[in-house]
C-alpha cells in the first residue's frame, strides 16, 4: 500500500472511530437524562395515584365497612376510567398473584411475580411488545389480605428521541467523514509528492545519472531529507568522477607503459631474430647485439624506475636526518660520469633536513639529469640549497637549457610524459622519472615546483623540513 | 627495384627495417622525424612509405596527410598504439595498413608485398634461374614447365628465396615455414629440401651448410 493512502486511512479510521465514540456518549447522556426526567414525573404520578386508593381504602374503614378487593376494584375501575390519557395503566393482583383488575393488555406477557416480589420502591424498565414501558409497583395489606398494584407508564417517545438523535448524528458524522477524509488525501497526496520526487531521483541515480538533484524548498523532515539527498548525490557524483578519473590515469599509465615496453621490445625480438635465422657478417652482428645490449639496458632502467614507483605507494619511508651538504656532495660524485660536457655547481648553506636518504637521492639526480638533457647553454647545472623564512629548507636545480614550453609546464609530472620525444629517448630518458620525483615529494608532505622559460632555463625546486638544532 | 621510405624516430628500430628491408632487395632510405620525412618526400619518389604515428616536429598523421597531397604513394603505419580507433584512424585517414609494435620482420614483408603488388608495383613472379616462382597463384614453372610442389615445400622454396645467399639454421627454418618448434629427430626439413632439390633441379644451389643448415645461393 502506498504510502499516502496508509497515511489518509489511518487518519480516516481514526477521526471514523472518534466520532462514534462521541456519538454514543451524547445519546447516551440525553437518553439518561430523559429516562430520569421522566421517572421523577411518573413517580409523582404513582405516588399520588397511589395515595388516593390508600385513602379510599381508610376512607371505607372508618366506615365501618369491610374493604373488600371487589369494592377496591371498583374503585380503582372508577378512578381510571376518568383519567383520559391512554398512558394511565394500572393493575391490581391479589395476595396470590391473581390479577384483580387491569387495564393493559400487554400486562399478561410480563413475569408479574418478579415485579411485585422485588423490594425496593423504584422503577424498572420493559419492552413489552413494540414498545418501551416505565413500571412501579407496591402493595397494601388489609384485613392481613395483601394487595398488590401496578403502574406501568409509556415512555416510547424517549426512545424514539434517542433513535432520532442517533440518526441525526450519524448523518452529520457521514458528512464529516467525507469532507475531511477529501481533505486528508489531497493533503496526503500533496505530502507525499516531494517523497515521489526523490524516489524518481533515486533511480535515474542508480541508473548511472549521476549528481542529479531534487528541488524541495521546505523545511520540514522531508526538506531536510532532500538537502541530505542532493548533499548525498554530489557526493556520489564526485567519488565516480574521482573513480573515473583514477581509472583514465591508470589507463594512461598502461598505455605510457606499455608503448615504453613495446618500443625496445620490437628492436630486440627483431634483432635477436635476424642473428638466430642467418649467419651474419661481423659487421651486422655486433651492430645487432649492440641494439639488443642498448634496448634491454632501456628495459632495465624503465623496470628500475617502476618498481620503485610501485613499490612507493604501499611502502613506509625511512625519515633520518641528513646532512644536506654531505648528501649532495655524495651525488657530485656520482653524476660527474653521467653529466659528459655539463659541469655540476654546488651553492649549498648548511643544514640537517628530515627525509628518506636513498629516495631524496633518487629525486636529486633525477632532477640534475633532467637538467643536463635539457642541454645549459654555459654548460653548467647548478644545485642550490637554502634556508627559508618559514623554517623549511629549499632545494632547486637549476639549468640555463632550452626550457619546458608553457603549455607542457603542468604535464610534465605525468607518467609517461616527454616534451620532446625523441630526444628524451636518445639520453634514454623514459619519461616516468618526474612522476617518481612527485611521488617521492609526496611522501615527504613535499611538491614539486617547476618555474620554466622556453630557450632560457628551468628551475626545479621542492621544501624540505629542516631539523632545528 | 622497389624503393621505401622509412620514417621512425627509434634509432634502433629504423635500422632493423633498413637492414631487413635491404636483405629482400629493397632500396631504402630513413628519417627520423617528420619534417625530415617531408623533405625527403618532396625530393623523391618513392614507390612506399612506412610511418610511425608517434613522431616528433610532425606526427604521423599531419604526414600522411602531407603525402596524400603530393603523391599516391602506399603507406603503412607503424606504430606501439594497438588501440582499434587508432587503427581506424590511420586506415580511414589513408593509410594502406597498419602493423603494430612489437611486430615480426616477417609479417611486416609480407604486408608491403601485398601492397606493392595492389599497386602493381611489386613483382607476383620471382626468378631462380630457369626456375619462375609466382608468390600469388603457388605455381611454380621450371623451364616454363609446370612442376608441381606440396604447400609445404612451396613455402619452404619461396622462405629460402626470401633469404638467399644467406646461411640458414635449420631449426629457424623449420620454425618459421612450420610454426612449430624444431625438434632433433625430425627429419621432415631434410626430406623437403631433398625433394625440392630433385623436382626443381636445386642440387647445387640449394646447400648443405655444416653444422649450421641450408642456403639458396643465387
Amino acid at each position: 500500500m502506498k504510502f499516502w493512502k496508509k497515511l489518509a486511512l489511518f487518519i480516516i479510521a481514526t477521526i471514523a472511530i472518534i466520532l462514534a465514540i462521541s456519538r454514543y456518549y451524547v445519546v447516551n447522556n440525553n437518553f439518561i437524562n430523559a429516562i430520569s426526567d421522566s421517572s421523577k414525573q411518573n413517580a409523582n404520578k404513582y405516588i399520588l395515584e397511589k395515595y388516593m386508593i390508600e385513602s379510599y381504602i381508610i376512607k371505607t374503614i372508618q366506615n365501618g365497612e369491610e374493604a373488600t378487593n371487589e369494592k377496591i376494584m371498583e374503585y380503582v375501575q372508577q378512578l381510571y376510567s376518568h383519567m383520559e390519557n391512554d398512558s394511565e395503566l394500572v393493575a391490581l393482583y391479589s395476595q396470590d398473584y391473581k390479577k384483580l383488575y387491569s387495564n393493559i393488555e400487554e400486562i399478561e406477557k410480563l413475569d408479574v411475580e418478579s415485579i411485585l416480589n422485588k423490594e425496593t420502591e423504584s422503577y424498572s424498565l420493559r419492552k413489552i411488545g413494540e414498545k418501551h414501558y416505565m413500571i412501579f409497583s407496591s402493595n397494601w395489606s388489609i384485613n392481613e389480605d395483601i394487595m398488590y398494584i401496578i403502574n406501568v407508564y409509556d415512555i416510547e417517545n424517549i426512545y424514539k428521541e434517542k433513535k432520532r438523535q442517533m440518526n441525526e448524528i450519524l448523518f452529520a458524522d457521514i458528512i464529516i467523514l467525507l469532507v475531511s477524509g477529501i481533505a486528508i488525501i489531497f493533503f496526503s497526496l500533496l505530502l507525499t509528492k516531494d517523497i515521489k520526487v526523490l524516489n524518481k531521483k533515486s533511480k535515474e541515480i542508480a541508473q548511472g545519472k549521476y549528481g542529479e538533484k531534487v528541488k524541495i524548498k521546505s523545511k520540514d523532515e522531508i526538506g531536510e531529507l532532500a538537502e541530505s539527498f542532493n548533499s548525498m548525490s554530489e557526493q556520489v557524483e564526485n567519488k565516480i568522477n574521482e573513480l573515473n578519473l583514477l581509472i583514465n590515469q591508470k589507463d594512461d599509465f598502461i598505455n605510457g607503459f606499455t608503448h615504453e615496453l613495446k618500443t625496445p621490445m620490437t628492436a630486440i625480438v627483431g634483432y635477436a631474430d635476424m642473428l638466430r635465422l642467418r649467419k651474419c657478417n661481423e659487421e651486422l652482428t655486433q651492430k645487432a647485439i649492440n641494439y639488443i645490449y642498448q634496448e634491454s639496458k632501456r628495459l632495465e632502467v624503465l623496470s628500475f624506475k617502476l618498481m620503485t614507483l610501485m613499490s612507493l605507494t604501499n611502502e613506509k619511508i625511512l625519515m633520518t636526518n641528513i646532512n644536506i651538504k654531505e648528501f649532495v656532495g655524495k651525488i657530485d660524485k656520482v653524476e660527474k660520469n653521467i653529466l659528459s660536457k655539463n659541469k655540476l655547481e654546488i651553492e649549498i648553506e648548511e643544514a640537517v633536513v628530515k627525509g628518506d636518504y636513498e629516495l631524496l637521492e633518487i629525486v636529486i639526480r633525477n632532477l640534475v639529469e633532467n637538467a643536463n638533457k635539457a642541454e645549459p647553454k654555459d654548460n653548467k647545472v647548478i644545485i642550490r640549497g637554502e634556508k627559508t623564512q618559514d623554517g623549511k629548507y629549499k632545494i632547486s636545480v637549476i639549468d640555463r637549457g632550452k626550457g619546458i614550453p608553457k603549455e607542457h609546464i603542468e604535464k610534465v609530472t605525468e607518467d609517461f610524459y616527454m616534451v620532446d620525444k625523441s630526444r628524451s629517448r636518445i639520453n634514454g630518458g623514459s619519461g616516468i622519472g618526474l612522476s617518481l620525483v612527485k611521488k617521492i615529494l609526496l611522501l615527504h608532505s613535499s611538491s614539486i615546483k617547476i618555474e620554466s622559460i622556453e630557450n632560457e632555463g628551468t628551475t626545479v625546486y621542492f621544501e624540505l623540513e629542516e631539523v632545528q638544532e | 627495384m622497389n624503393k621505401i621510405l622509412i620514417v621512425e624516430d627509434e634509432t634502433a628500430i629504423k635500422d632493423l627495417i633498413k637492414i631487413e628491408l635491404e636483405l629482400q632487395g629493397y632500396k631504402c632510405e630513413t628519417a627520423s622525424n617528420g619534417k625530415e620525412g617531408a623533405d625527403l618526400l618532396e625530393k623523391n619518389v618513392y614507390d612506399l612509405v612506412l610511418l610511425d604515428i608517434m613522431l616528433p616536429e610532425i606526427d604521423g598523421y599531419e604526414l600522411l596527410e602531407y603525402i596524400k597531397q603530393i603523391s599516391q604513394t602506399p603507406t603503412i603505419f607503424i606504430t606501439a598504439k594497438g588501440q582499434i580507433e587508432d587503427k581506424i584512424k590511420g586506415l580511414r585517414e589513408g593509410a594502406d595498413d597498419y602493423i603494430t609494435k612489437p611486430f615480426e620482420m616477417i609479417e611486416l614483408i609480407a604486408r608491403i608485398e601485398v601492397i606493392l603488388r595492389r599497386y602493381n608495383k611489386g613483382n607476383e613472379v620471382k626468378k631462380i634461374g630457369n626456375i619462375e616462382v609466382n608468390i600469388v597463384s603457388r605455381i611454380v614453372k621450371k623451364d616454363n614447365k609446370e612442376v608441381f610442389l606440396t604447400p609445404k615445400e612451396f613455402d619452404l622454396l619461396c622462405f629460402l628465396i626470401q633469404n638467399k645467399n644467406f646461411a640458414l639454421y635449420k631449426e629457424v627454418i623449420y620454425e618459421k615455414v612450420w610454426g612449430e618448434e624444431f625438434e632433433i629427430e625430425t627429419r621432415t626439413l631434410d626430406l623437403h629440401i631433398q625433394r625440392l632439390r630433385k623436382k626443381l633441379d636445386l642440387k647445387d644451389k640449394i646447400k648443405t651448410i655444416y653444422k649450421i643448415g641450408y642456403m639458396l645461393e643465387v
